[in-house]
């Protein structure tokens, strides 16, 4: 059975999570008898006609990777606007292959549109799309947090997405939903790696039995377990307002003012840089007040990570948004660290409170505060929750859930 | 008078073709417009240099392989668009450049080098100078805009050049030299070798052929002084083997040119109490014109103001003009005048008359003559080219009017009303034939339904198909999608081209008009170009809520004839529309006006189910069999760019004894004026709307006040 998966990005040009986990999951179905895969990647470079005549190129020799330079790409209605990306040269490939089913993992950068190549070119294959985020639903990156004051928001509608972005007519917004909509009906099966977007997107109109759950699977990483300091936390992601960053230092003033000292703090993350001035300011003045708490260390790699949480007892992620299926939690329990986190969307369904983790009120200092301070000063509570840690789902799980999947769908496709 | 020649034109190809070629401050300035041939051996070359008059001039030419160099007779006369450039005057010199033929292997490519004093210059166009056919239009356009003597020193010019004798067997001579006459016949100009008169007496001698220097003076020129003293040379008018030279300074005091930047050209000063601008010249149709400008005379000096025409009558513009409000002009006056500027309106608009059959002929020799009470000679003023264009006409009338006028109806109905019915006729004639382009047409069977499809822009087009596309009952149907930018149709072929490589679509077709033709007209060309036995008009921001709403409708209208539409809703779901109905809106003017019933309110509002007879329904859904269609003579095209012929149709409809159903069985999705980027709508504006609503109220005004009779 021969499979193409289409990211939207390749793991050695840039690394993302998503990324990693589709290029993960290709080289498992790949390696498994009776199938075939090729994994076609959009590569940023600009100008898909760069090498004359063709977007696709190899990557390093390898006969089953292939990187494209998908065209320009409209970001309101989020289509191709170089239709002939699609109409000659994938047109081309998939005339070529023919593959038997289609699983694409992530449109950002190339488009909506470009389901219906792959069904008016390939119509006997499935086609499964995994969900990663919300931007189907959320102009504003996929948040799902008004774009002006970070308020939480938990539906989209033509006149409260105009709301946000007032230079956009509702009609807009709804043309916008409506074809999105008549984009995403030609797939068979959609895949959501939470309940919390199952249930969005759900809400948002996609039948529910044409979308699972499937949670992200791991591959094995070294671990380098012991007794941690007790009073230590570490922040793994980005440094950016929607990731909580500041209600976390906020609450590390807090416990500094109430005379609790006992702890510290460690931040991992990059992308500071580009963030809004406010921000930058605002981090960088709770820094100055907390430094005897906290250790702003930037940018960190993978590879590192077995070290870095050696030095934590707990991770926290206290983002203001949603969250749709965050790996740093995934992560945190690889390493037998148990996580405190917000009480809402994907941080609340992959942690559960008093067992593998504390929840905190998203957005309240003091809740974290007291959650902190509670971690921060008991051993066995902290030994109870890393017994309650269950162990992560792994790469290997996932592939065979797909490789069952993809027969499924080919069978009921057969059927049919 | 010199100064009152106001070529558009020039001022055009100064900020753009015409590109000065030196910048220096001790080089002089110019730039060549026109390279054309005068005869078989000699080159026309027009354009403008800031050289004392009293400079020789030689020329130095390469064309192709040959060169030469040679003395240029030169002819001259102030240009009004050159005040900002000290000394600057329009020149025609003649360089002969020995035999040539102009046919294909004749040189195209032309260098020329001038040497006012001591230093050669390049004085060609960017790009090289290409050499034009022959003189005769360019000689016509001249006649349009000079004063009647730099244009009869032009003609005397030619003739003097173009010698009768040499011109037997020179083709291009010989079509030169009788363009010469025939325009000066046609300006009543003399070519005597004496002419009457001192202005070319004096000319002859060299001096000035102003009779004053005020008059010789371009009248835009200010300088610190007041006007300088008189100079003896032919300061703006002569010919340089008779001129005198003259200091530059002295030609043309060094203006500011800032004043003139907020107005466009006129004569006059905004310190001084006369001024005068043409703004507009409309040629409507063979009998009206139409001229627009403003003009101040705080000092009551103008004792007339008159159109001369070529053919008939003078017409005195003040018996047809309408004074109306132009804050611009007043703005500048007031600076100068104070309150005295607030009290007046100095625009005008008005509608002159001709004899059938010479409006079009006067318009293109505009000239306007202005007596006053205390000067003998009267001011001459030329618009820039008249507008013949029906379509570019209509918008510059329709935008040539302030926001707000008093007594507007007035307003249109002696003005607007008249002027946009005799251009509507020449609109309708002028569309000619459409341009269709067919995309996966193969005219095997004919579809059912035809859908219409206006476009302004281009936005929606593929959120449009690719809702559309998901429908399998749209699969027998074809979309005629209709346009009036022609340069746009080959955007919308490709684009259409490349949508349905990947979308599943019915047939497509493209039908183009002319610019400017309008919605109505676009539609209904495209209508005329449809196979199905139903249209459908639907504009491209109407989605479907679901899809087989076609058949519904379709199913609706069979049972119904006449014409049918659908629930128009918002995209929050309440209503936009169920059908119109019409009342006087009780105002000033008590025009009727369109009213949609339930606007607004809940889809479920009690009686918003129910499907029944309405008055008039939106085009933006609207489906009438094609026979009834083209019974009725489509669309009306006498609405101002397009408004009202979706209400005129169904009235029309009316009155023939067909209703208009309004289902509600079926729902659209309008999302009106918020996805389109002005679309249709850059050419209107409030008056385009009132000429509108005056047109449907004066057409159906019967049919509306029995309905409403019928109706209590």
């Amino acid at each position: 059975m021969k499979i193409l998966f289409l990211s939207h990005g390749h793991p050695s040009l840039q690394v993302g999570g998503a990324e990693v986990y589709a290029y993960e999951l290709f080289k498992g179905i790949r390696d498994l008898p009776g199938f075939e895969a090729v994994f076609l990647a959009r590569s940023s470079e600009p100008g898909h006609n760069a090498r004359g005549g063709t977007p696709f190129r190899g990557l390093d020799g390898r006969s089953d990777e292939i990187l494209w330079q998908s065209g320009r790409f409209e970001g309101f209605y989020k289509v191709q606007p170089e239709k002939d990306v699609y109409t000659v040269h994938l047109r081309e490939l998939l005339e070529e292959w023919r593959p038997d089913l289609v699983h694409v993992q992530h449109t950002d950068g190339i488009g909506y549109d470009i389901l219906r190549e792959i069904r008016r070119t390939v119509p006997a294959a499935p086609i499964v799309y995994t969900l990663h985020e919300l931007q189907a639903i959320c102009h504003a990156h996929g948040l799902m947090i008004t774009w002006n004051g970070g308020q939480l928001c938990r539906e989209s509608s033509p006149a409260r997405c105009h709301g946000c972005f007032p230079h956009v007519a509702p009609g807009r917004f709804y043309l916008r939903e409506r074809m999105i909509r008549s984009q995403l009906d030609l797939v068979d099966q959609f895949l959501a790696p939470s309940q919390f977007l199952l249930e969005r997107y759900v809400e948002w109109g996609i039948p529910r039995d044409r979308i699972r759950f499937e949670e992200y699977g791991r591959m094995p990483q070294d671990t380098q377990p012991g007794e941690p300091p007790r009073g230590g936390f570490a922040f793994f992601g980005q440094v950016a307002p929607h990731k909580g960053l500041l209600v976390l230092l906020k609450a590390v003033e807090l416990l500094r003012n109430s005379g609790f000292l006992d702890f510290h703090l460690f931040i991992h993350g990059g992308n500071l840089e580009k963030q809004p001035p406010e921000f930058r300011q605002r981090f960088d003045e709770l820094l100055t007040k907390t430094s005897d708490q906290v250790t702003f260390l930037g940018r960190y790699r993978v590879r590192d990570l077995a070290r870095l949480m050696r030095e934590a007892a707990w991770v926290v992620v206290p983002s203001v948004w949603w969250e749709n299926s965050p790996l740093v939690i995934q992560e945190a329990f690889m390493h037998g660290r148990p996580v405190i986190c917000s009480d809402i969307g994907g941080m609340a369904e992959k942690v559960t409170d008093g067992v593998d983790g504390l929840h905190f009120r998203v957005g309240d200092a003091a809740s974290l505060a007291a959650t902190m301070r509670t971690a921060a000063g008991s051993p066995e509570l902290w030994r109870r929750l890393r017994d309650g840690i269950r162990p992560v789902y792994t790469m290997a799980e996932t592939v065979d859930f797909h490789a069952e999947l993809y027969r499924e769908l080919a069978a009921r496709r057969k059927v049919a | 008078m010199l100064g009152l020649l106001l070529p558009a034109r020039y001022r055009y190809r100064l900020s753009s073709g015409g590109v000065p070629l030196w910048r220096s401050a001790s080089a002089p300035e110019g730039a060549v417009e026109i390279c054309t041939w005068l005869s078989r051996s000699m080159i026309w070359v027009s354009g403008w240099l800031t050289t004392s008059p009293g400079d020789e001039l030689a020329v130095r030419w390469t064309a192709g392989e040959r060169s030469g160099e040679a003395s240029a007779a030169r002819v001259y006369w102030s240009r009004f668009d050159l005040v900002g450039f000290a000394g600057a005057a329009a020149q025609v010199l003649v360089v002969p450049i020995g035999p040539s033929d102009t046919d294909e292997s004749a040189p195209h490519d032309l260098e020329l080098w001038v040497r006012p004093e001591s230093t050669w210059y390049r004085w060609t166009r960017r790009g090289g100078a290409g050499i034009a056919p022959d003189v005769v239009e360019h000689l016509e356009y001249l006649a349009g805009c000079t004063s009647v003597e730099a244009f009869s020193d032009l003609c005397r010019f030619v003739v003097e050049q173009v010698a009768e004798p040499a011109a037997e067997g020179d083709p291009i001579a010989e079509r030169a030299l009788a363009a010469a006459h025939r325009l000066a016949a046609h300006r009543e100009i003399s070519l005597d070798p004496e002419p009457e008169g001192t202005a070319g007496a004096d000319a002859r001698d060299g001096s000035v052929v102003a009779t004053s220097a005020a008059e010789a003076l371009p009248l835009g020129v200010r300088s610190s002084e007041p006007a300088p003293e008189p100079v003896s040379a032919g300061s703006a008018l002569g010919r340089t083997k008779a001129a005198p030279a003259a200091p530059r300074s002295e030609l043309a005091p060094s203006p500011d040119p800032s004043w003139r930047r907020p107005l466009p050209a006129y004569i006059g000063d905004p310190a001084l109490p006369f001024g005068l601008c043409l703004d507009r010249f409309l040629v409507l149709d063979d009998s009206w014109v139409f001229l627009q400008g403003w003009c101040v005379d705080f000092d009551h000096q103008v004792e007339s103001f008159e159109l001369v025409p070529a053919v008939g009558e003078s017409i005195e513009i003040r018996d047809h003009w309408r004074m109306l409000s132009r804050p611009d002009v007043r703005e500048v006056y007031r600076q100068h005048f104070g309150e005295l500027a607030e009290s007046v309106d100095f625009g005008f608009i008005a509608l002159l008359p001709f004899a059938t059959g010479t409006g079009a002929a006067a318009a293109r020799q505009p000239r306007f003559e202005l007596h006053f009470r205390d000067r003998r000679q009267p001011l001459l003023a030329a618009p820039g080219p008249a507008v013949h264009d029906p379509f570019l006409a209509r918008h510059f009338l329709l935008f040539s009017l302030p926001a707000e006028a008093e007594r507007p109806l007035e307003l249109v109905e002696t003005i607007l009303a008249p002027a946009l019915e005799a251009l509507a006729t020449r609109c309708v004639a002028a569309c000619g034939e459409p341009r269709v382009h067919d995309i996966g047409v193969d005219g095997s069977s004919d579809p059912e339904v035809s859908l219409i499809v206006p476009l302004g822009t281009f936005e929606m087009v593929e959120p449009f198909l690719a809702v559309l596309s998901d429908d399998r009952a749209l699969d027998e149907t074809e979309i005629v999608f209709a346009i009036d930018e022609p340069r746009q149709a080959r955007e919308l072929e490709t684009l259409l081209d490349d949508l349905s490589r990947l979308y599943y679509t019915p047939a497509l077709r493209i039908v183009s008009l002319p610019q400017g033709a309008g919605i109505a007209a676009s539609s209904h060309a495209a209508a005329q170009t449809a196979r199905g036995e139903l249209l459908l008009f639907l504009h491209d921001d109407v989605v479907p809520l679901e899809a087989g709403w076609l058949p519904r409708l379709v199913a609706a209208h069979r049972e119904h004839g006449g014409l049918t539409a659908p629930r128009l809703l918002y995209e929050d779901g309440s209503i936009q529309s169920r059908g119109a109905r019409f009342r006087r809106d009780g105002g000033a003017f008590d025009l009727w006006q369109a009213i949609e019933p339930m606007k607004g309110l809940p889809p479920s509002w009690a009686g918003a189910r129910q499907s029944g007879e309405v008055i008039a329904a939106s085009a933006a859904c609207l489906m009438i069999d094609r026979a009834l269609y083209e019974e009725l003579g489509g669309y009306a095209r006498r609405y101002a760019v397009g408004d009202f012929e979706d209400y005129d149709l169904c009235l029309r409809a009316r009155a023939a004894g067909h209703g208009t159903l309004l289902c509600a069985e079926v729902d659209m999705v309008h999302l009106e004026g918020q996805t389109r980027n002005d679309g249709w709508g850059w050419r209107r504006n409030d008056w385009t709307a009132l000429y509108n609503r005056w047109l449907f109220s004066k057409r159906h005004g019967r049919l509306l006040e029995e309905l409403a009779a019928a109706a209590d």
